[in-house]
């Protein structure tokens, strides 16, 4: 074990083999991008493909870890701050970054070993989950809102969510429906100001990092027995099983192992 | 580099049913089935085992199967667009090598493959009790390619380095 991991030793005898070849995917580098992105350059890990297109703003500054006055002003892609970050930590991180949508380069995504999705709007996380599960990649994404509630009151709420081959999907919890989808196209062109801070991101994306070391190290010898799927309460300052996870099924409907890869048409 | 990955449901089957004992052959033999997921992972999408009647009587290697064997492959490859991987397991721990007898039938059976899936990636696969590696070709090119590098998705992820799992 080397002297860096000295001590996260209790993660398992095999850590420096997973830091230094696991490649980790992350889609959308913002306020909880940004985070997830830390963590595990602070864990360790050694191998990143990074998507995001964007370029800082001054609205960034209030959650994305990492991004500097200096940055806003030479209006660094959030990508440049994320490489940054790492390469702070770990100079000889092999890091691709990507500056387009997923959408528009998706083979990268398909190499890696795990992909954290911090992205907005749920056809966009539809997508990626489907990506994943046809390549047979867990996928954790995490996402929050802050919306007011009848009385005004502004309520913070997320949710982490582990997208496991051969477990339940976003659908078969009902996170993702037609009906969500549906309102989101309606709403397509009027986001307005999407509240976002930063202390929610730092629960949402350490849960998130905290489910992938199980994942990939099993350190509480209870993998089998793992969470997927948690709801955060900002209001209350909790965040906990979501109480979907009660439910009996654990089969997934929605992507049959039949249509796992890639498509392929006609006389191949 | 190109990588497997492979769901512990049909990791599970495969192993269940090659371990398993033949009225007259010394060991088994079953197929993965395969789809490209880009340009360097293949992913697993199923398992078929071989009914005991398609194994020929022969005591001069571990197993040897006839067209009909064969034939069952090829209909899912070409029906479903698929990738073949003839696997068999080597009772021994560690990380396995393809025998002498496993390497003079990797052209004809590659033939095979080709002829009912032409533009999909086929091969062999090759289990211990522990470990596995792969032997494959790719669409188009005469010289196969060795796969270390496996995931069998899973809670846990069993992650795989130069063909010993991790976990």
């Amino acid at each position: 074990m080397s002297a860096r991991n000295n001590r996260q030793s209790f993660l398992g005898d095999n850590l420096d083999d997973v830091l230094e070849t696991c490649l980790i995917g992350v889609v959308g580098l913002g306020g909880g991008g940004s985070q997830i992105v830390q963590q595990l350059a602070h864990i360790g890990f050694k191998n990143y493909v990074l998507y995001d297109f964007d370029k800082i703003t001054d609205t960034n500054l209030n959650r994305l870890v990492g991004a500097t006055k200096q940055d806003v002003e030479e209006e660094l892609p959030k990508l440049s701050i994320s490489e940054r970050l790492i390469r702070g930590l770990l100079p000889d991180a092999r890091i691709s970054c990507i500056s387009k949508r997923w959408q528009d380069q998706p083979d990268n995504l398909k190499t890696c070993d795990i992909i954290f999705g911090c992205l907005d709007g749920y056809q966009n996380r539809a997508e990626l989950e489907s990506l994943t599960r046809r390549a047979l990649i867990p996928y954790i994404d995490i996402g929050m809102d802050v919306r007011n509630d009848k009385n005004n009151i502004p309520r913070m709420f997320g949710q982490v969510f582990a997208s496991i081959p051969g477990y339940p999907c976003m659908r078969c919890y009902d996170f993702i429906n037609a009906t969500v989808l549906a309102k989101e196209t309606l709403a397509y062109g009027d986001a307005g100001i999407r509240p976002q801070v930063v202390w929610p991101n730092s629960v949402l994306a350490g849960t998130a990092v905290g489910l992938a070391m199980n994942l990939v190290m099993n350190w509480t010898g209870k993998c089998a027995e793992q969470t997927i799927y948690y709801e955060y309460d900002g209001n209350k300052g909790t965040i906990k099983p979501h109480v979907k996870c009660d439910m009996p099924s654990k089969a997934c409907n929605h992507y049959k192992l039949e249509n796992t890869g890639d498509i392929v048409l006609g006389r191949n | 580099m190109i990588q497997l990955r492979m769901p512990q449901s049909i990791h599970q089957e495969m192993r269940s049913d090659l371990c398993r004992s033949h009225p007259y052959a010394f060991e088994r033999i079953g197929y993965v089935f395969t789809k490209p997921a880009g340009e360097s992972v293949l992913v697993a999408t199923g398992y078929q085992s071989i009914p005991d009647q398609f194994y020929m009587k022969d005591n001069s290697v571990g197993a040897r199967i006839d067209h009909r064997a064969i034939a069952l492959a090829m209909k899912r490859a070409d029906v479903n667009k698929e990738g073949i991987l003839y696997t068999h397991i080597h009772n021994k721990r560690g990380l396995p090598i393809f025998s002498r007898d496993d390497r003079a039938d990797h052209p004809n059976f590659i033939r095979s493959f080709r002829n009912a899936a032409p533009g999909m990636t086929h091969g062999f696969l090759l289990l211990s009790t522990d470990k596995m590696m792969a032997r494959v070709w790719l669409p188009q090119h005469e010289s196969p390619i060795d796969i270390f590098r496996y995931t069998i998705v899973n809670l846990p992820l069993s992650l795989n380095i130069s063909g010993g799992f991790l976990i």
